[in-house]
């Protein structure tokens, strides 16, 4: 009894002056709508759920500060430390990562889930712009968190995104010079990526986070909508005062909360589960030239949208790298206030939900197309992968040293032949009769269409011997391409019999 | 049980849970001791996620394994097997019974300056270590070498006198026409005599192609070419570097020829 009466004292203490009866306690027993007792309350967790995600990767990541180097010589090798020394560092390192996946999930979900229930319309249209600006942090965390794994995937993911930014006009090279410490991946880089994603990136998140809650506490949490109950804003809060009144409303703690605890502590579970199962991704090979092996690829999550940019004309990427993020920003963050009022159940929107289902399809389609596209040129096919024999047997000698000379300039990282090869560019096998000579010259003299210029990387010989190869490029008995010149300005076949072999 | 109890009882599982998650990694941040490739604990082998020293990924300097630095480094230029490739056949006995190791180790260290054959000495783009070219040369002749039934009087991989033009022309049309065409202009194989061929091939590649032939493509080797010619007898060392003259003159012939221009 004494010393249940001297911790008493303690806490007594301390509550004397920190009050959080009044201050704290209310929050938690915070009046939530009786309706949410519903099964519909179980889509309320998801909120708190990216939440919880978030403080398990502010713990999981201070840990791993504590050992990861962030500069480009020693991140590799503290990562490798990680895996291999540490005790359970592959552990810390697999958490990471995997609750980061999660969160992402999570987020998306949640985002959804407020969509579709409406509770962005009025009063709620600053926690929802709020949650934009958490959803937008939590990608760049995603983002940056990758770039910090410093192999040769999130080199590269860098590099697309720097293209990307460059393109922006006037600013867009200064933009880039400030990201990566100069105009191109550097030494500097890795240290403005960690101070991004360790002091910048959740500065903002966490004080999103904090009026995003305050706002969540203040406006109440949403009733599950019912069909035909229409937002009003000259009565809405009049409405949400009695659902939420004495003897209406169930305070949040411990009923609804305990859900959300449920939910909470099962993902975590989860996490753990796949963490233990599938362990640390990576680190790959560190992204030095030498490394002719590796294969990049970015992280799932960016696939569609490196897959937008990859399918787009080269002459709309420009538009979709510029116009597209501020079309999306712009949706995303004034939704509320064109669709700020009226329904809220998804039965009487059709339009929202479609939209909903289209996003989700067009999402899944493009990480499909991102995981099947070529991404990257095949780093070492220009010494590993063999001209075909059948090729080679119909060759003459200098066509043999034009095959050589396709793979010594490297070609082959994004030609295949046979289908083997990278697959940046289209198969060569048949070139030969697609274009002419004419047009083979101009093609490697020029490049064109995402192929870089040759011309001042090969001597006269080397062209004439590529272009002997490439012409011979076609099959067995077929004639070579007789391809128009174009702007020769004869119409009809009489100009097909001008050019020619 | 009633409601607010189970509620309180989930609230609490709900803690634990979210605790020993929390817990777990952390209790990982103690220091690390143990020497470089050993890992200090083992409670966690049976976890399948945990990474494996053997899954490591390592540089290409680390691929000790010759026929794999073969398929990745030579068989895009030489072919799958060391023959059949664009590049001058490797597998190929007769070739490897007059060249040396010692031979080889320099042509990759440095390269061709004269050739397209590029050096794979580790300060370049894909390059390998002294140690890998060391075990790759050395399984080349243990793959490929070896030959029992060689030829007598093979001649010497380097040339030894200079040839003559004049002379080799006339060895040319009794061996090298039938196939290759009147002055080297291509008939059944392929043309020599054209700057694109002769610009990009070392001499040394000439001679060699003159001794060993490709077995691969059908160009017969010494023997044949010249048994079956008009001569009746092996090419010998002089017969090869005079062919080799005539095929320098082509060569800045043809040069000449563009200087001048049309
Ligand atoms: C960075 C990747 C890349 C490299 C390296 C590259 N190309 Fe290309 N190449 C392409 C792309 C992409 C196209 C398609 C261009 C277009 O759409 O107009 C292409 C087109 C071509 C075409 C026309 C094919 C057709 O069917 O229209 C030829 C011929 C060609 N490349 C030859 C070469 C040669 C020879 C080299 C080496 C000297 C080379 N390429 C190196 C990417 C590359
Ligand atoms: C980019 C194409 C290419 C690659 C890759 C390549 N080679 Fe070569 N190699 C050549 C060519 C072309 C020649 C003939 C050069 C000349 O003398 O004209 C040659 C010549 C040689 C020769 C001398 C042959 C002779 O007859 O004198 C050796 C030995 C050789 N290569 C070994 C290798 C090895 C071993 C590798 C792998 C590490 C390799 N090469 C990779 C293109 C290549
Ligand atoms: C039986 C026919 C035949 C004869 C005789 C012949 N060759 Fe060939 N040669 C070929 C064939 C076939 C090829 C493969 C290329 C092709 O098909 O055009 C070839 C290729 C070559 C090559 C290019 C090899 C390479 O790796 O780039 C050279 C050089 C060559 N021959 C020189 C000679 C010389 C010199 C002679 C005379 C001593 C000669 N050949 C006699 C059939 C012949």
């Amino acid at each position: 009894m004494h010393v249940l009466k001297g911790i008493k004292n303690v806490l007594m203490w301390f509550e004397h002056r920190l009050v959080l009866r009044e201050t704290f306690w209310p929050i938690v027993r915070h009046p939530v709508p009786r309706s949410l007792r519903r099964k519909v309350g179980w889509m309320y967790v998801l909120g708190s759920t990216a939440m919880t995600l978030l403080f398990l990767q502010v713990a999981t990541g201070i840990a791993l500060s504590m050992v990861y180097v962030p500069s480009a010589g020693e991140a590799y090798e503290s990562l490798n430390y990680l895996n291999f020394q540490v005790p359970l560092g592959w552990l810390l390192r697999a958490i990471h990562n995997w609750s980061a996946t999660m969160m992402l999930i999570v987020v998306v979900l949640h985002m959804t889930q407020v969509f579709l229930a409406g509770a962005y319309k009025y009063p709620r249209e600053l926690t929802w712009m709020l949650g934009v600006v958490l959803f937008f942090c939590t990608v760049g965390m995603a983002f940056t968190g990758q770039v910090l794994r410093w192999d040769a995937d999130s080199y590269w993911g860098l590099g697309v995104g720097a293209a990307m930014i460059g393109r922006i006009p006037y600013i867009g090279p200064a933009l880039v010079d400030l990201m990566m410490g100069g105009p191109m991946v550097g030494g500097e880089t890795l240290s403005r990526f960690f101070a991004l994603h360790v002091y910048i990136i959740p500065g903002i998140l966490f004080a999103a986070l904090g009026a995003h809650l305050y706002l969540v506490v203040r406006k109440g949490i949403s009733e599950p909508p019912e069909v035909g109950n229409e937002v009003d804003p000259e009565t809405y809060e009049e409405e949400y005062e009695k659902l939420i009144a004495d003897g209406e409303g169930d305070p949040f703690f411990p009923g609804p909360m305990a859900r959300d605890a449920f939910f909470i502590g099962f993902t975590l579970l989860f996490v753990l589960a796949i963490a233990v199962v599938f362990g640390p991704d990576g680190p790959g090979l560190s992204p030095d030239p030498a490394n002719v092996a590796v294969e990049p690829v970015p992280d799932w999550y960016f696939l569609s949208l490196f897959a937008v940019l990859a399918l787009s004309p080269r002459s709309l990427e420009t538009y979709i790298i510029l116009i597209g993020p501020i079309i999306v920003v712009g949706v995303l963050f004034m939704l509320p206030i064109f669709a700020g009022r009226g329904e809220r159940h998804p039965f009487r929107r059709p339009v929202a939900v479609l939209s909903v289902v289209f996003i989700f399809l067009a999402l899944s389609v493009l990480t499909w197309l991102g995981v099947t596209e070529p991404w990257s040129p095949h780093m070492n096919a220009w010494t590993g992968d063999a001209v075909p024999v059948n090729i080679v047997k119909r060759l003459s000698p200098t066509e043999m040293q034009g095959a050589v000379v396709l793979q010594l300039k490297a070609c082959r990282n994004c030609h295949a032949l046979d289908g083997i090869g990278g697959k940046r560019g289209p198969d060569l096998t048949h070139v030969g009769s697609r274009l002419d000579r004419p047009a083979l010259v101009r093609q490697v003299v020029q490049g064109g269409g995402n192929m870089p210029a040759y011309g001042k990387q090969l001597t006269g010989a080397q062209i004439t011997a590529l272009v002997d190869f490439l012409h011979a490029c076609r099959p067995e008995n077929r004639p070579p391409a007789v391809v128009p010149t174009p702007g020769d300005g004869v119409e009809g076949p009489g100009k097909l019999s001008r050019a020619g072999p | 049980m009633n409601k607010t109890a189970r509620n309180d009882r989930l609230l609490w599982l709900a803690w634990a849970l979210g605790i020993t998650c929390l817990a777990i990694p952390l209790s990982g941040c103690g220091s690390a001791t143990g020497s470089d490739n050993e890992q200090r604990v083992r409670f966690d082998d049976w976890m399948p996620g945990k990474p494996r020293e053997s899954e490591r990924e390592r540089p290409y300097a680390y691929q000790l394994n010759a026929e794999k630095i073969f398929a990745t480094s030579c068989s895009g230029c030489h072919g799958d097997d060391g023959r059949l490739g664009p590049a001058p056949p490797l597998n190929d006995p007769l070739f490897l019974a007059i060249y040396s190791p010692d031979q080889m180790l320099a042509v990759l260290a440095g390269g061709r300056s004269d050739g397209l054959m590029p050096a794979f000495n580790a300060g370049h783009v894909g390059g390998l270590t002294e140690q890998q070219r060391g075990i790759l040369v050395k399984s080349i002749w243990e793959r490929w070498g070896g030959a029992s039934d060689l030829p007598a009087n093979i001649p010497p991989y380097l040339q030894q006198a200079t040839g003559e033009a004049a002379a080799g022309k006339v060895i040319f049309a009794a061996a090298c026409s039938r196939c290759h065409g009147e002055d080297g202009k291509g008939r059944a194989a392929g043309a020599l005599n054209e700057r694109g061929f002769l610009a990009l091939v070392s001499d040394q590649l000439l001679r060699r192609i003159m001794i060993t032939g490709r077995p691969d493509l059908g160009c017969p080797d010494f023997v044949q070419s010249g048994s079956e010619s008009s001569l009746k007898r092996p090419l010998t060392g002089a017969d090869i570097a005079n062919l080799v003259a005539l095929m320098s003159a082509w060569r800045s012939g043809e040069e000449k020829a563009l200087v001048d221009g049309p």
